[in-house]
């Protein structure tokens, strides 16, 4: 009896070395890729797609631990190839890695039902989130504090909104309160601000419809509105790439990617995940 | 026939010191897993202190244990972990001072007061409870917060060190319950009957023979508990408001802890900044092994006194 468990175990514990081997078989494109969480809709579509409609043998994984992440992971490489919602740091450019748009987003801020305000300047933006303007009644709003929520560091759009925001109103000294909720990806950024009353945050034009069922609001900022229009317009004035990261100049399994994705297929899968195709 | 008995025999053998070998392989790989994790993190983690990888000082150790500023990323960078070790402490102390008295009524409800069917239903309840993945409690902290977010003007449960504490306080539950009703289990029947023989009630007997007899076990319960506080990490990052800075609201400040600094960091952290969370491992690493090394010295005592009462 313990002879007979003994020798399954034995045999299950050499299944996965099986099956491992088997999967050497495949032959279809392999890619691991990862980090923006913004991202993510995205590829987990592209995914998806491109396995049922292009190349069924392929293996495609990825993991989103944040932009900056996924640019380290390229240039560690953990990835072959990753994603970001930034644009690149001089020492990330240094070290060869290479940004391909894919689409554009525009960031939207977001606020809970009891902010009762629509519309907001950059400047107002950005002192909020140094914390100079701390209560919602310097900007007519109620006497409340105003709840802050902010992105991990690891985030692109952190990233994006410190260049866009902070860095064109207060330059390099623009750095951002201490004191603010930290998410760590941007559906989360939604839920947690349409929870918690008298907060702001910030997040990808994806999120809106999100924030909007639940009951929050995205803020026009200087009276306009972003939509997928104003966009790629530029009227709006928070709006940034979204990108592959490669080691390199993409070529190979890397290229076939990152083509499929500017594929009219692939730029329609973009729109479907409510972002904005480069076109 | 003999010849049979021989082959027999020595198959046995032979299959006696197989299953002897894979056991003591198993012991090998986990006292090597310890060894190997405990030199990895003190190479990784010791150099912070020694020197930096930038154009500034490395951080003395009373810098890094009691500085409250974190800016890891700043060109002169700041790695104060204060604040991380106070929001631990704050969040383990606030679970384990709910925990404790809640899982042992519960551990004591479950070994003496319930019968039957209901005994054995709690107990697999509870057995249940510490099954239950950490991120889940995590979701449920969040739904949690909503609901109370939603109906009240001026909420307790908030992205907070307070909410973490009551899910902590259900998380470390079943441990600190568990190790009660077994450590009362295991008190002398004949302490019991010679209480109630003394004409003590049920009650009595519970208060002063058996919880006095059981405490070593429900004190070992309890440190375990808190060890699973301590190393907590997915759910307080759902619901302790991850801010980096020392606590400023008493309970319902947002904190971030240890395990949640590492986590927080991981992705991105590069030079300095990779080391620094090392650095916060070793202090974790600390914790837990002062609460192992309690544990054991609880236990040795308790047997030292069994030795005693035996030899009496």
């Amino acid at each position: 009896m313990n002879k007979t468990f003994f020798f399954v175990i034995m045999t299950l514990a050499f299944i996965p070395l099986w099956a491992g081997a088997q999967g050497e078989e495949g032959a279809g494109l392999r890619l691991s890729m990862g980090g923006s969480t913004t991202v993510e809709p995205i590829i987990t579509s592209a995914m998806e797609v491109y396995l049922a409609e292009v190349d069924p043998q392929a293996e495609l994984s990825y993991d989103a631990p944040g932009s900056t992440a996924g640019i380290r992971g390229v240039l560690n490489g953990v990835y072959d190839l990753g994603t970001a919602s930034r644009a690149l740091l001089l020492n990330e450019k240094e070290q060869g890695a290479v940004l391909t748009n894919i689409a554009l987003d525009g960031l939207a801020v977001i606020v809970h039902e009891t902010v009762p305000i629509d519309d907001i300047s950059l400047e107002d933006l950005a002192s909020i989130y140094v914390g100079e303007i701390k209560n919602w009644k310097d900007l007519g709003g109620p006497d409340h504090e105003i709840v802050v929520v902010n992105r991990d560091e690891a985030s692109g759009t952190l990233g994006a909104f410190e260049e866009l925001v902070l860095e064109r109103i207060y330059g390099d000294d623009g750095r951002f309160i201490r004191e603010a909720l930290i998410t760590e990806s941007n559906g989360n950024m939604a839920t947690m601000v349409t929870q918690t009353p008298y907060s702001i945050g910030y997040g990808s034009l994806a999120i809106i419809d999100r924030v909007e069922n639940s009951g929050g609001k995205a803020l026009t900022i200087g009276g306009i509105e972003d939509t997928a229009e104003n966009v790629l317009t530029g009227k709006y004035p928070i709006v940034r790439p979204l990108s592959f990261v490669s080691f390199g100049k993409p070529e190979g399994t890397v290229l076939t990617f990152i083509e499929f994705l500017l594929s009219p297929r692939g730029q329609e899968i973009i729109l479907e995940a409510k972002y904005v195709p480069l076109q | 026939m003999i010849g049979d008995i021989k082959a027999t025999r020595s198959m046995r053998n032979t299959w006696e010191l197989l299953v002897r070998g894979v056991l003591a392989l198993s012991a090998a790989v986990s006292v090597f897993s310890v060894i190997a994790m405990t030199v990895f993190i003190l190479l990784e983690g010791l150099p912070l202190f020694f020197s930096s990888q930038g154009p500034y000082d490395p951080p003395g150790v009373f810098d890094f244990l009691f500085g409250t500023e974190w800016y890891p990323t700043d060109t002169v960078p700041k790695y104060g972990i204060l604040p991380f070790i106070t929001g631990t402490l704050i969040v383990t102390a606030g679970s384990i001072v709910i925990s404790v008295p809640v899982g042992i009524a519960v551990g004591i409800f479950i070994s003496e007061i319930a019968k039957g069917r209901v005994q054995s239903l709690l107990r697999s309840v509870v057995e249940l409870l510490a099954g239950i993945p950490s991120v889940i409690y995590g979701f449920c902290g969040i739904m949690l917060i909503g609901f109370f977010l939603r109906h009240t003007d001026d909420p307790l449960v908030n992205y907070n060190a307070f909410t973490a504490m009551l899910i902590l306080a259900v998380m470390t539950l079943p441990t600190i319950s568990t190790i009660t009703e077994v450590s009362l289990r295991t008190v002398p029947r004949a302490y019991v009957d010679g209480a109630r023989a003394l004409g003590s009630t049920h009650w009595q007997t519970i208060r002063d023979i058996m919880l006095p007899s059981a405490s070593s076990g429900i004190l070992t319960g309890v440190i375990l508990g808190t060890g699973r506080a301590v190393g907590e990490t997915m759910a307080v990052l759902m619901v302790a408001g991850n801010q980096p800075t020392m606590p400023d609201r008493g309970i319902f400040s947002r904190v971030r802890t240890l395990t949640m600094a590492i986590v927080n960091d991981m992705g991105y952290a590069g030079g300095d900044h990779y080391v620094a969370l090392f650095s916060i491992a070793i202090v974790l690493f600390v914790f837990i092994l002062l609460l192992n090394i309690t544990t054991q010295i609880i236990i040795s005592r308790s047997k030292n006194r069994m030795h005693a009462y035996a030899s009496n």
